[in-house]
């Protein structure tokens, strides 16, 4: 039979120019059986490669029906049944013979189909030394083939079989983006989350373990020259982890493990590799592996230690290097956010642990000054009341009569006496109120609403069978900074004063008011009021007035002489106003703090 | 000088010996009978021996706070109806207020009291 060379050197060049414009090799295989079916008139062409371990049918062409077996498989072994096959693969020579199907196979579909042909012609393509494909080609009718009839073939072949290596590429591109991708999502994905450390690099170990198809992998820090396991993780779903002790490798003694860990080279090991420097046996051995890739785990400056994967399931490729160097740099990465963090928050420990042992001791030595002062002051208090009780009994002459010389000195010994008394309590009360701030929980009060608390409250323990009425006058929401308990405390002891002083029926008034500096609540009732002589008696313990005793009324005196101190004690103050027979006006004014307006222009 | 106060007995309790005499010798010079306590324990054998009219009571006593010699008093019948006012030179708000829980009838700063006004009290709580 003629070649047909315009015709194949027409193909040729449609197909080179596919090669060229990255045309879909498959389409390309496929024009290449049809040309080749029906340019030497063959009933049907394949296109099968030998791919390691397998046949694989890549393209087909049918006489009068759609391509068949695309995509079929057959394993290897199945060759040296098949002595046609066989011949043309091992000797890289065309070969032909009758049907196929004699040799006998697994799958029934093909020998059957087999069967039908009966006169076959394998074509081997090589590239290099190794036949990668084969061309099958059959015929049903008894017209064997013509030896030469099918020699221009091989070299339209060769085009097919780059064609292959083609498409495989692009099948391996296609594949590593669909993975590399993966990998991103999967890992920008634990990276985004807030794990904590631990489960971060366990979810990134399980991770690459099943990005690289690995049976494990996992992180191995570098503590001085030894590399310790961080975490090490199963593939999901396939072993439980390893129960043996975790090995711990000496990374300055590896030469191989050394230049991973401070020149970034990666490496790769598996079983009786002759390329390795070191035993791999060994090493892989004491892993519990049949073969690592292990990736520098590191930051621009410094060597972490390194991400090891274990048992790929077809061995490790340089896209699962790519990947895992991928992770091992985000990790890194996190890892540094992790350590920062940690140093951060050290720092602040220790800065807040420092500034709260400042606090505390500057609180124990005001404590110990206001401690210091109250026994001082107590102490002095033994001579003064000695000296000036000596000295109020000379003066009155209650131990004799003194030489006029001595009498005149006297009374200035008692001004003299009078003034250290007047200092001595007054250190007394400053102690007693900077020990009572310390105590102190200031913040910002509504006053306003406390005033209403404490009404609501008096109202409910108002005995009597007329209680006087409670009245909140106030003109919106007034902030103080106070300590809120203690000011309750005051406002609570006024209004019960006054509700106590109060004839059945009236009022008593609260009314919060504002004053330049100041904040005020005046509590104000209609009882018998307080007498001119008797109001500097109010505010002492035990300070009760005689009408007030005479009316059996308890615990009053005290309550006062505790809220004019509560007061003091927040920079503020108790006045009383008293009109008698017209009731009594207290009044607690505190320091000003910050007012929010409620609708109210501040005048 | 002597008055109707003449047959009133106080028993005043001070650790501080010199003030116990400004005071006895003031009140003695308006005629009360004193009789001086200068310990706990001898404040309370006073006290359930001789049951003075009115007691003048220290705080800071050696062996028993005046606190504690209050609550004797006031758990034992036989004192239990003395008036006590607690005399001392400790002012604190809080103790104030734990005498007058205690059953206090008053509470007096010694620096504030000189002994006549002292006398003078004393005239006026027994009248």
């Amino acid at each position: 039979m003629d070649q047909q060379p315009p015709e194949a050197a027409r193909l040729a060049g449609l197909i080179e120019g596919d090669l060229i414009s990255r045309g879909d090799p498959y389409q390309i295989m496929e024009r290449l059986v049809r040309f080749a079916a029906e340019n030497v008139d063959v009933d049907r062409c394949t296109l099968t490669s030998l791919d390691q371990d397998v046949l694989r049918v890549e393209a087909s062409y049918e006489r009068g029906g759609p391509p068949d077996f695309i995509g079929h498989e057959y394993p290897l072994s199945w060759l040296p049944r098949q002595p046609l096959l066989n011949r043309a693969v091992t000797t890289g020579a065309i070969v032909y013979g009758g049907s196929l199907g004699e040799g006998g196979n697994s799958d029934p579909e093909l020998a059957e189909s087999l069967l039908a042909m009966h006169h076959t012609a394998i074509v081997p393509l090589s590239l290099g030394d190794a036949v990668g494909a084969v061309l099958i080609l059959s015929r049903r009718s008894e017209r064997p083939f013509v030896p030469g009839e099918l020699d221009g073939l091989q070299q339209v072949g060769l085009l097919a079989v780059l064609a292959l290596r083609n498409a495989r590429l692009v099948e391996q591109v296609r594949s590593a983006q669909r993975r590399g991708l993966d990998s991103l999502t999967q890992m920008s994905r634990h990276m985004a989350s807030s794990l904590d450390r631990a489960t971060f690099f366990d979810k990134m170990s399980e991770t690459v373990a099943g990005l690289v198809a690995a049976g494990r992998a996992g992180f191995w820090q570098l503590a001085g020259t030894e590399l310790v396991p961080l975490h090490e993780q199963s593939a999901a779903g396939t072993d439980p982890p390893d129960p043996r002790p975790r090995e711990v490798l000496d990374a300055a003694g590896d030469r191989d493990v050394a230049r991973l860990l401070f020149s970034g080279e990666a490496l790769r090991l598996s079983r009786a590799d002759p390329k390795a420097s070191i035993d791999p046996d060994s090493v892989l051995a004491r892993l519990g592996a049949r073969d690592v890739l292990a990736v520098p785990w590191r930051t621009a400056a410094v060597p972490l230690g390194l991400l090891a994967a274990c048992d790929s399931q077809s061995g490790f490729t340089d896209q699962d290097e790519w990947t895992m160097r991928l992770a091992a740099r985000a990790s890194a990465l996190v890892w540094q956010g992790y350590a920062a963090e940690q140093r951060a928050q050290s720092l602040q420990t220790a800065e807040m642990d420092r500034l709260e042992a400042h606090a505390e001791r500057m609180a124990a030595l005001e404590r110990q000054k206001s401690e210091f002062l109250q026994l001082a002051s107590h102490e002095l208090r033994a001579p003064i009341t000695l000296v000036s009780g000596y000295l109020s009994m000379l003066e009155e002459g209650s131990l004799g009569t003194l030489p006029t010389p001595a009498a005149k000195v006297v009374p200035l010994m008692t001004a003299r006496m009078r003034h250290m008394s007047e200092l001595v309590d007054r250190m007394l009360t400053t102690s007693r109120m900077e020990i009572r701030a310390r105590g102190q929980n200031t913040k910002d009060v509504s006053i306003d609403a406390l005033a209403r608390a404490v009404a609501a409250s008096a109202r409910t323990t108002a005995g009597g069978l007329a209680p006087p009425t409670i009245r909140v006058e106030t003109p919106g929401r007034i902030r103080v900074r106070a300590d809120p308990e203690q000011v309750e405390t005051i406002l609570g002891n006024l209004v019960s004063n006054a509700v106590k002083y109060s004839p059945e029926g009236s009022e008593v008034t609260i009314t919060v008011r504002e004053e330049p500096g100041w904040v005020a609540v005046d509590v104000t009732d209609h009882g018998e009021g307080i007498a001119e002589e008797d109001l500097p008696k109010l505010f002492q313990p035990f300070g009760r007035l005689p009408g007030a005793i005479a009316a059996g009324i308890h615990g009053t005196g005290l309550g006062l002489h505790l809220s004019i101190g509560l007061a003091q004690a927040q920079g503020g103050d108790i006045d009383v106003i008293s009109r008698p027979g017209d009731g009594s006006t207290f009044t607690l004014r505190l320091p000003r703090g910050r007012r929010r307006p409620a609708g109210r222009i501040d005048a | 000088m002597p008055d109707g106060s003449l047959g009133i007995r106080l028993l005043l309790v001070d650790d501080d010996v010199d003030v116990a005499s400004m005071y006895e010798m003031q009140l003695a010079a308006h005629g009360f009978h004193v009789i001086t306590a200068h310990s706990g324990t001898e404040a309370i054998d006073r006290a359930s021996s001789e049951y003075p009219d009115l007691i003048y009571l220290d705080l800071g006593l050696p062996e028993m706070h005046g606190f504690d010699v209050l609550r004797t008093l006031r758990s034992v019948p036989s004192t239990a109806g003395i008036p006590v006012v607690i005399l001392t030179n400790y002012s604190e708000p809080e103790l104030v207020q734990q005498g007058r829980e205690l059953g206090a009838h008053d509470y007096l700063i010694k620096a504030h009291t000189p002994p006549a006004a002292l006398a003078e009290a004393t005239r006026q709580w027994v009248s």
